[in-house]
């Protein structure tokens, strides 16, 4: 054996580059500031009619939910906003996701407001029991894994800061504590870290569990065998933003659409890996979110799920397209 | 059967729960609930006779009760009699 030829990795260095490498946090703060935003939006609009969603005069009031949750087959579920009905509690409570959400988005005191976004958007969602769509599961899969990592480390309001106030970071514990900086010094906010690949990579394993199960469950429908479930999305009244019916003449262009859409869900888990089809299968996602949110009246939840799908984009070249990192280190 | 009953039960208290709730928005007693399900039209019904996606013919109201087999089965649907050896 030549004595210059490297060894090839074993299983626990693999496993270790794969979750541990270090990497920038720029596709994570595209995902931060999208995902923030989306935080505070959703919280908005739950505020518009807050008292049908929670409180003594719920549409689910919380004896029917302990009931639903806490009763023979109980679920594990738990808030603390299904015991009380003090709307006053219950206002404070939405005001403060609402402003995590955004202070999430600014990257201000990134990591404080990334784990109150997503733990008071997640109480709301578990009180929230047949009210719940896509866009909330998905918003708030995506702020869970925000809180491992460290996607306030640049575009935001804190890594702005902490080259403002350099000094104060080092003096004070509670300042590096909440915004999110562990180590002192020149690096402590832009350097690369192994969290944001951790984070990274679960997010990106989570949507490959997402996608494959959404296409076993399409696979048991008749109609996505027979070619006819795009012609059934596009015939759905509830889901018209765009009249698409039109698109009923051309029954064999629906028909490959939904095999397309079909094999593509399907397959994402496995094809999304090598780096020759990765573009392929996001281009998909691109096509398949983007005509959901266009076409079927579902803006904010394609708009979710092609940030997601973000999570495959490597931080090098989100920081190109964005431009904005290419320009400091010219 | 008792699974019946518990998911009725709690098919009731959602009832009520709601009920309470439209009662305080909308200022009236509502006695009953309907629960509606549009179907999906064939492209043949939207395109070559004209329904609309919302066509009154397509709503259909959910039973509130247990499905009644009074009418008879169809002669196919009966297990077939055993063979003789």
């Amino acid at each position: 054996m030549n004595p210059t030829t490297p060894c090839p990795p074993t299983l626990q260095e693999t496993i270790q580059a794969y979750f541990f490498r270090p990497s920038s946090a720029h596709t994570l703060a595209l995902i931060r500031i999208v995902t923030g935003s989306m935080i505070a939006y959703i919280h908005l609009v739950w505020m518009l009619n807050l008292e049908s969603f929670m409180g003594p005069f719920a549409l689910i009031n919380n004896t029917t939910w302990n009931a639903l949750h806490h009763g023979p087959v109980p679920d594990y579920k738990w808030t603390y906003l299904a015991h009380t009905e003090l709307m006053s509690i219950i206002w404070c409570h939405e005001w403060i996701a609402c402003i995590s959400g955004l202070c999430l988005a600014l990257g201000l005191m990134t990591r404080t407001f990334s784990i109150l976004a997503w733990f008071t958007t997640l109480m709301t969602a578990h009180r929230m029991t047949g009210m719940l769509f896509g866009l909330d599961q998905i918003t708030l899969m995506i702020a869970m894994y925000l809180c491992f990592a460290r996607p306030g480390s640049v575009w935001s309001l804190d890594s702005w800061l902490y080259g403002k106030f350099q000094n104060a970071y080092a003096q004070h514990a509670w300042l590096r504590l909440f915004s999110g900086v562990i180590k002192r010094g020149r690096d402590a906010f832009e350097g690369d870290c192994w969290s944001n690949t951790f984070a990274t990579r679960l997010i990106q394993l989570h949507l490959c569990v997402i996608y494959l199960f959404g296409g076993l469950g399409k696979l048991r429908g008749e109609m996505w065998w027979d070619g006819s479930a795009m012609w059934y999305s596009v015939a759905s009244y509830e889901y018209q933003s765009m009249n698409m019916t039109w698109t009923g003449h051309f029954p064999i262009l629906s028909s490959i659409a939904t095999h397309v859409t079909l094999f593509w869900e399907f397959s994402y888990c496995a094809l999304i890996w090598p780096r020759w089809t990765r573009g392929v299968m996001l281009s998909m996602a691109i096509l398949v979110h983007g005509g959901i949110a266009l076409f079927l009246g579902m803006i904010t939840f394609g708009l979710m799920m092609i940030v997601a799908n973000a999570a495959f984009v490597s931080p090098t070249r989100v920081q190109q397209w964005v431009g904005l990192g290419r320009k400091k280190n010219e | 059967m008792s699974t019946w009953a518990f998911d009725k039960e709690l098919y009731d208290r959602i009832q009520n729960s709601i009920k309470a709730s439209l009662k305080h928005s909308i200022g009236k007693e509502i006695k009953m609930l309907s629960r509606i399900e549009r179907d999906l039209p064939s492209s043949q019904q939207v395109l070559e006779e004209g329904w609309a996606l919302n066509d009154p013919r397509l709503t259909i109201v959910l039973p509130e009760t247990m499905i009644e087999t009074t009418s008879p089965l169809p002669a196919e649907a009966l297990p077939s009699k055993p063979t003789e050896p």
